[in-house]
């Protein structure tokens, strides 16, 4: 009896974590042709083909959704990059690594992309976001020594503003590889880098962007793809 | 029937110009009624409900001028935007060297819009990085960072990239202070950032974020930003 009670608990469970990653998916989705904060609740239901009903039961509005979708994307994005990157010993390397692959992941996917650009700057900043790894390396760098001493966040929107204004220009047109390292480059300047050090830094190696997950809301991503 | 014709044509002219007029009457009504707006209710909070009863207007109205509250407020924030360009511009004119021209500049923009906690938080409202790169505040911003370019003072770099470095500057700084998140002389920190990730040497850099400042320029006497000031 017991064991049967686990399996529906688990099926249930399953279900429901389904039915919320389509519900985010939808937004998702339509964030590439509407202003996330003009996407309504018909376009949602419409767009994932379920009842209001269904909807209701799991967000209570839109605009409780839209930074749900913003935190669990950040989750499994962050998940992703740092597999690749958490092994880099040196600080400066490993955030050149992360910004680096979190643009390429957000203007090769773009529908993360344009929904990313779209974020309030506020919610870009204090709890946990698609840039929070970057911005503990920021902070890990001036506590090193590596970068100057400054506060915090300023040292983080420096970087943070950098990387969101490429994604921009790089999702709005298409640019050279280089067009990243343009982008870095000045942010890194200004957290204290002389140039020859940034320069060094922005020719460290690339690893390639893995293939998106199968699961979460990534794998729903991944399906348009291809 | 040509005499019936010419008529017809003039009624529909007629009409069209009139719901044009009306329409950017409307538009200038919700606009200049958000000041009260943000005065009254906090600034992430507010509801087309409570825009319809400021202003007077049905739900229905409001969504034929704007498609969202945001698209208001950063319609809003915009022109008020234009407004403080004007006095921050001019001071810029005065002076020749671009990298203190765009540290003073810059610095005006945060004690203006910090100086006026309403003002600060309305003008964290525009789309960003760059939702209108036809704003002439951008224009004006990317023009300095092209003639720092050619002073040499500045690093070359694509002009949007360092319109963004000084547009996130603002940002981050209106925030932090107006979340009194910030030390002493964060000032001189953020503007010392800016110059040196501009590409301005760091000794410099030092220097003109050390200047003292002086007299921040009259605020604008009529307009929106006027209005704010009222309310605040």
């Amino acid at each position: 009896m017991l064991k049967i009670q686990d399996h529906r608990v688990r099926v249930a469970a399953s279900r429901r974590e389904e039915m919320q990653n389509t519900l985010m998916f939808s937004a998702l989705a339509l964030a590439s042709d509407k202003s996330i904060h003009e996407i309504d609740v018909d376009d949602i239901i419409q767009h994932a083909e379920v009842s209001r009903g269904s909807f209701y039961k799991y967000f209570p509005s839109v605009q409780a959704l839209i930074p749900a979708l913003a935190n669990q994307l950040a989750h499994e994005l962050t998940a992703e990059i740092d597999e690749i990157t958490h092994q880099i010993p040196s600080t400066a390397t490993r955030l050149v690594i992360n910004a680096k692959l979190t643009m390429r992941r957000l203007v090769k996917a773009k529908v993360l992309g344009n929904f990313f650009i779209q974020l309030p700057w506020a919610s870009q900043n204090p709890e946990f976001n698609v840039f929070t790894n970057i911005s503990s390396d920021v902070v890990l760098g001036i506590k090193e020594g590596l970068f100057a001493k400054m506060p915090a966040s300023i040292g983080c929107n420096l970087l943070v503003g950098s990387l969101v204004g490429g994604i921009h220009t790089m999702l709005a047109k298409p640019s050279a590889a280089s067009y990243e390292n343009k982008v870095l480059r000045p942010a890194l300047i200004g957290l204290g880098l002389d140039p020859k050090t940034a320069d060094e830094l922005l020719d460290v190696s690339m690893p390639s962007l893995p293939a998106l997950p199968t699961t979460g809301v990534l794998g729903k991503v991944a399906t348009l793809d291809t | 029937m040509r005499h019936i014709e010419l008529t017809m044509a003039k009624i529909i002219n007629h009409l069209f110009r009139d719901d044009k007029t009306q329409h950017q009457q409307m538009r200038a009504r919700l606009v200049s009624s958000s000041p009260e707006l943000i005065s009254t209710t906090s600034i992430n909070e507010i509801k087309v409900e409570d825009i319809a009863t400021q202003a007077e207007v049905s739900k229905a109205a409001f969504y034929k001028c704007f498609r969202s509250v945001e698209d208001l407020l950063n319609t809003s924030a915009k022109q008020a935007g234009d407004e403080l360009l004007i006095p921050i511009h001019s001071v810029g004119l005065t002076i020749s060297d671009i990298a203190l021209r765009t540290a003073t500049k810059t610095r005006i923009a945060i004690r203006m819009m910090t100086g006026i906690p309403l003002l600060g938080r309305l003008m964290l409202k525009v789309e960003w990085p760059f939702g209108d790169t036809r704003h002439k505040g951008y224009q004006d911003v990317q023009k300095d960072i092209a003639a720092g370019i050619a002073q040499g003072c500045f690093t070359d770099m694509p002009l949007e990239i360092g319109a963004n470095l000084v547009v996130s500057t603002l940002r981050v700084a209106v925030q932090d202070i107006l979340n009194s998140t910030h030390t002493e002389d964060y000032e001189a920190q953020v503007i010392y950032t800016l110059l040196l990730s501009l590409g301005v040497d760091a000794k410099k850099a030092n220097e003109i974020s050390q200047i003292p400042f002086e007299k921040l320029p009259d605020l604008p006497k009529s307009g929106l930003v006027a209005k704010i000031l009222k309310k605040s």
